[in-house]
């Protein structure tokens, strides 16, 4: 594998982990509001709503760290991507139902619509599959520079 | 078949992380001071449930005429004639908020209201202003009714709220 192929590895993973680490702590500021968020989805009973608000932003930040790191990598990769498909659905499934929600997914200040956020996140699913084959794809860091 | 089973280890360390997010967001939410309760109630629940500690009646509902728009919030934000309330959560009020504005969280109203009752009360037949996120946020209403309920006589939503105050390039506070 070439190096060019590393280094776009390298720099996708860096803005997948920023952004995820960016996106868990701003839902880590306030896990009400995040928990209204994903109530105004209509999807989960109320016993699980709250548990999910608390779990998502560590989960946002660690698979944002394993994928910024470098340190079980396409793990972390898998984690986003699979994260962004139940993101995506969610999005499109309140779009479906005409309900008027708020993602939550930056914090709660968002005025973007949902077509909007649902292409951001479409967006987001693309660059972490194709990082995540690339990451399966591309050998470990010193075996491609040899 | 290599890479099925690379997926599927990748998969499993997935999952791995999965329960351990989950252990640490419980984790973190016990060493709270104000812990999450574990089943949800809506943000017109807990505000009646906190307004229920302060008076014995449901928060009243606004209407249209009771949201000023950015004109008229900067009317009021320039000459100083009314008291600005800030209904977001406290984190956000501390990472900026509008020059001069009061944190009232919604999140937080019964204790919240109780600190700031001395000032609120002195600021009785003023105009009160509550803003929230902007756009579709429910807080500032919410705050608003309860005020209201509590008996204020001229409270207002500010609708733009913190985002169309930046939007516009107003001076933010830290």
């Amino acid at each position: 594998m070439k190096l060019h192929n590393w280094l776009i590895l390298w720099v996708m993973s860096v803005a997948l982990g920023g952004l995820f680490i960016y996106a868990g702590w701003t839902k880590s500021l306030g896990p009400q509001a995040f928990a209204d968020s994903i109530a105004s989805f209509k999807i989960l009973p109320a016993e699980l709503i709250v548990p999910i608000a608390l779990s998502i932003p560590p989960f946002e930040i660690l698979a944002g760290l394993l994928v910024f790191v470098g340190w079980q990598r396409r793990a972390g990769l898998l984690a986003i991507t699979l994260a962004m498909a139940v993101y995506c659905l969610a999005i499109g499934s309140a779009m479906v139902r005409g309900l008027d929600v708020n993602c939550g997914c930056f914090g709660p200040v968002s005025n973007l619509r949902p077509g909007v956020e649902l292409l951001r996140d479409l967006l987001i699913l693309v660059c972490s599959v194709a990082t995540y084959v690339l990451a399966v794809t591309t050998p470990g860091r010193i075996r491609s520079l040899q | 078949m290599k890479t099925i089973s690379t997926m599927g280890s990748d998969l499993v360390n997935t999952l791995v992380l999965v329960f351990v997010s989950f252990a640490l967001g419980l984790g973190i939410n016990r060493m709270r001071v104000a812990p999450l309760s574990m089943t949800y109630q809506s943000p017109e629940q807990r505000l009646s449930a906190e307004l229920a500690q302060l008076i014995a009646a449901p928060p009243m509902q606004l209407n249209s005429s009771d949201s000023i728009g950015f004109n008229r919030f900067r009317t009021i934000f320039q000459s100083g004639s009314g008291l600005i309330l800030d209904a977001r959560d406290k984190a956000f009020y501390d990472q900026g908020h509008i020059p001069g504005a009061l944190s009232l969280p919604r999140d937080d109203f019964a204790a919240s209201y109780k600190a700031l009752r001395p000032t609120l009360d002195r600021h009785r037949d003023q105009p009160i202003v509550v803003y929230c996120s902007g756009g579709d946020c429910h807080d500032s209403r919410l705050v608003a009714g309860a005020l209201m309920s509590l008996g204020y006589g001229e409270v207002r939503v500010f609708s733009d709220g913190w985002q169309g105050w930046t939007d516009n390039g107003m001076p933010e506070a830290h």
